[in-house]
């Protein structure tokens, strides 16, 4: 099919939108999205139209849901035990109640001293390592899009540092949440032991996610909220409910 | 809210991370808020029952191993299972084992007045406005969406439905999609459209 101009996609894209296009149009209009952030979002704003139509009521049928659930059990994700070397990304965490907090962020200059206690932070499964690395091995351009946040005026910078200024770190947390942290002057870690990487918001404390204990170059994470500071901590594989560990970096966002 | 507290009083963006956590509660209480809502509109599409709940079995089965495409950020989490229940059933409408099918449903429905507004939102009032929502666009614009959305037809097919140029459906569907937003609007429904 020949190349269509810009207004000719535009004029696909309510089609689009509901489904209503050829495959090889479908095709050509999905590359055309990949750069085109105001089509992105005139497609984004037809579907939540079609979202309304579509809204309707009623109930799901009875025993439809057994039957997903003994899916769930009959096969399990695969994607997420694809553990395999690899650089390593962090998953968010909802933030907990706020509670009475030991959370100390002490800046000194450009260093930063944390302690974490009486946070009920949820405790990090082994998963979470798994999910890191999913997210890596399908994300082959981890480098550039590091590059591309790092480079975006929009997006937030964290120099974090140790408090006696040795160990550093950078961080860029872009607009919709997307962070990456690079992170490779972190000396490794016992086998036993892994980073964690905190973020502190307005509803309180949240762990962002378990690092690994030798984390590669770039890190990419995500954030559901306003982050203030961002600190990473080193604790027993698996991670830890609350922490009495100081930082081994922080900073706060720019 | 915690991720391993109350799942019922959860936002669904953060049922989405417990479900990447394989918290299977956290699926059943996404199932139970949205599950209705995805097997009606397959139902619409389809027109069998059955069909309906293969598609929804799909829908949350695919949130389940893959919950990292939900972005919370663009939109919502019923918006996000609809457009998927949309995309799979369209895609099992236009396959052959269920061409005839949808033959016959067409031809029922031909037969039925006003299948074009047959919308079944329990909230009566809402579902009111929608209609007028709908009724407040031109007849080509109303045919065009309702066609194209309800009844999984290409724009093509609706251009041979209507006898109408193709540019000019694919034009009209785009136009009233607008407009109908802007109408949704003024009816105080999708303040976030």
């Amino acid at each position: 099919m020949k190349p269509l101009a810009h207004r000719e996609i535009e004029e696909l894209l309510g089609a689009y939108a509901l489904n209503a296009v050829d495959s090889d149009e479908a095709m050509i209009v999905e590359q055309h999205l990949e750069g085109c952030p105001r089509c992105r979002s005139e497609v984004a704003g037809h579907r939540e139209v079609a979202t309304v139509l579509g809204n309707t009521g009623g109930d799901a049928p009875a025993g439809l849901w057994d039957r997903i659930s003994l899916e769930l059990d009959d096969a399990p994700p695969p994607m997420r035990l694809g553990l395999i070397g690899g650089s390593a990304s962090v998953t968010p965490l909802a933030p907990r109640r706020r509670v009475p907090q030991r959370f100390v962020m002490a800046a000194v200059g450009a260093a930063a001293a944390l302690a974490i206690g009486g946070l009920g932070v949820q405790v990090l499964r082994q998963q979470d390592e798994l999910d890191r690395v999913r997210v890596a091995v399908e994300d082959g351009s981890l480098l550039s899009a590091a590059n591309v946040a790092l480079r975006d005026p929009s997006a937030s910078t964290v120099h974090l540092r140790s408090t006696d200024g040795l160990v550093t770190a950078t961080a860029v947390v872009l607009s919709d949440g997307t962070g990456y942290l690079l992170a490779q002057d972190l000396p490794g870690l016992a086998e036993d032991r892994t980073y964690q990487l905190w973020g502190e918001t307005d509803a309180g404390l949240i762990s962002l996610g378990l690092l690994g204990g030798d984390p590669s170059a770039i890190v990419p994470f995500s954030v559901g909220q306003k982050v203030d500071a961002l600190a990473v901590t080193a604790e027993d594989a698996g991670g830890v409910v609350q922490s009495d560990n100081p930082a081994v970096v922080a900073g706060t966002l720019s | 809210m915690a991720i391993d507290g109350d799942l019922t009083e959860c936002s669904d963006a953060v049922l989405v991370v417990a479900i990447s956590r394989y918290r299977q509660e956290a699926l059943a209480e996404a199932y139970r808020r949205h599950a209705g809502a995805v097997f009606a509109l397959a139902r619409r599409l389809l027109a069998d029952a059955a069909m309906a709940e293969e598609i929804v079995q799909e829908v949350f089965l695919r949130i389940w191993n893959q919950p990292e495409k939900f972005d919370s950020e663009r939109g919502s989490l019923r918006s996000y299972l609809l457009a998927q229940c949309h995309g799979r059933s369209v895609d099992l409408l236009r396959s052959e084992t269920s061409r005839r099918a949808r033959e016959e449903r067409d031809l029922r429905r031909t037969a039925e007045k006003g299948y074009d507004l047959e919308l079944e939102v329990l909230d009566l009032s809402m579902a009111e406005r929608i209609r007028e929502a709908m009724g407040a666009l031109p007849d080509i614009e109303r045919e065009a969406i309702s066609l194209a959305y309800f009844g999984g037809h290409t724009y093509r097919e609706v251009a041979d439905l209507l006898d109408q140029p193709e540019g000019t459906v694919k034009s009209r569907i785009r136009t009233g999609l607008k407009r109908l937003r802007t109408e949704l609007v003024g009816a105080g429904i999708g303040g976030d459209l």
